[in-house]
């Protein structure tokens, strides 16, 4: 591989409610070295040429799930998207997810996300007595959380759903009800029928139409929807 | 302040990696020092009041830097191989197994940042509630 340098073009979503009055889409290049491997490396170089662009970003290796954004028209994450995914000559397009208030920039607030996350008690609920270890579990009751437990909450799948677009405040959306069925499908938990009751709603659970927009971003490759018919069952 | 960040973190890598070297820490401490004078003299040119990242990583770079050189200093001085400090001049003998002094060495690193000095603390090695631990060659 050379360590050739090249240009890449940008169109960044802008806005910061302090100094400007509407947002805008500000057009900017970077130099990349063929180290720069994933879009976040870039991000960083333009940030360094421009400290005012905003994002939140943090391991850098897809675990943490801070540098969720829209990129050229779908969600992930910039930390897994790799430079040499994108299509040469055309710039690469940055929004913000879509659906949430923007704060600035590329950061949206995340209070409706985490709110419908918490209102489906995303902890295991078992009220025996602590036993002297752990809770254990056959190898297969533990395979039935395998595709539930490693959501990284980066709000992806739910900020791609028109349901939750239009409820946000109603519909659990995906990330949630993955997180539902998790502990509903956990052979430690004895709040299934709880949980079930809670879901057993119009639009808690029902607003989901299988669009499917949350398996085709979900950065994990995981698959609320199959949870979410699960649970309906 | 980007260019600063990483010359600081390029300059730990290389001078207080995972394996050291008594020239290489020497100079590192004299690099880091001079990065200090860097970091003071960052700027940022975002002034924004809202979710300012620009600001959260200047602030950050002045930890960093102080962290840093707690670090380079201390490896610097401690002259012989401990955990993950591995020197490549603290040598394996029967009396400093694996290049670990404990006559000399056996003690805490204590930095301070008011006159950029080293203390040192005894180790406390007789715990509360469970036996002690005797000082032995790490076999693992």
């Amino acid at each position: 591989m050379t360590n050739a340098t090249r240009t890449v073009q940008f169109k960044i979503y802008r806005y910061d409610p302090d100094r400007d009055a509407k947002p805008y889409m500000q057009d900017i290049s970077v130099e990349l070295e063929s180290t720069d491997r994933k879009l976040l490396d870039a991000m960083v170089k333009l940030k360094a040429q421009d400290d005012s662009i905003s994002f939140r970003r943090s391991c850098r290796e897809g675990v943490c799930g801070s540098d969720a954004m829209n990129i050229n028209g779908k969600n992930g994450l910039a930390c897994l998207a790799a430079m040499e995914g994108f299509p040469e000559g055309k710039p690469i397009v940055l929004r913000p997810l879509p659906g949430l208030p923007v704060i600035r920039d590329l950061i949206v607030d995340m209070t409706q996300f985490f709110k419908q996350y918490n209102s489906i008690k995303p902890y295991l609920i078992n009220n025996d007595p602590p036993p002297e270890r752990e809770r254990l579990q056959s190898p297969e009751d533990r395979e039935e959380l395998n595709g539930l437990y490693e959501c990284i909450l980066c709000a992806c799948c739910s900020t791609a759903c028109p349901s939750f677009w239009w409820n946000p405040d109603k519909f659990v959306g995906p990330a949630g009800l993955l997180a539902a069925y998790r502990f509903i499908a956990d052979t430690r938990d004895q709040a299934t029928s709880e949980r079930l009751d809670d879901l057993e709603d119009p639009y808690r659970l029902f607003r989901c139409h299988t669009i499917m927009n949350c398996v085709d971003v979900c950065p994990k490759g995981l698959n609320p929807t199959k949870a979410i018919g699960r649970s309906r069952k | 302040m980007h260019e600063t960040r990483l010359t600081m973190q390029r300059t730990m890598q290389k001078h207080a990696g995972v394996f050291r070297f008594k020239d290489m820490l020497a100079a590192g401490v004299e690099r880091i020092g001079e990065i200090e004078q860097q970091v003071a003299r960052t700027q940022i040119k975002d002034k924004s009041k809202v979710f300012n990242t620009a600001r959260i990583e200047a602030l950050e770079l002045d930890n960093l830097i102080e962290v840093a050189k707690a670090t380079i200093v201390s490896a610097n001085a401690r002259t012989e191989s401990r955990g993950a400090h591995v020197r490549d001049d603290a040598i394996d003998t029967p009396e400093t197994p694996d290049g670990r002094n404990d006559k000399k060495w056996l003690k805490h690193t204590l930095w301070y940042r008011e006159g950029s000095r080293l203390d040192y603390k005894p180790v406390q090695m007789k715990p509360m509630s469970v036996d002690t631990i005797e000082l032995k060659k790490r076999a693992y």
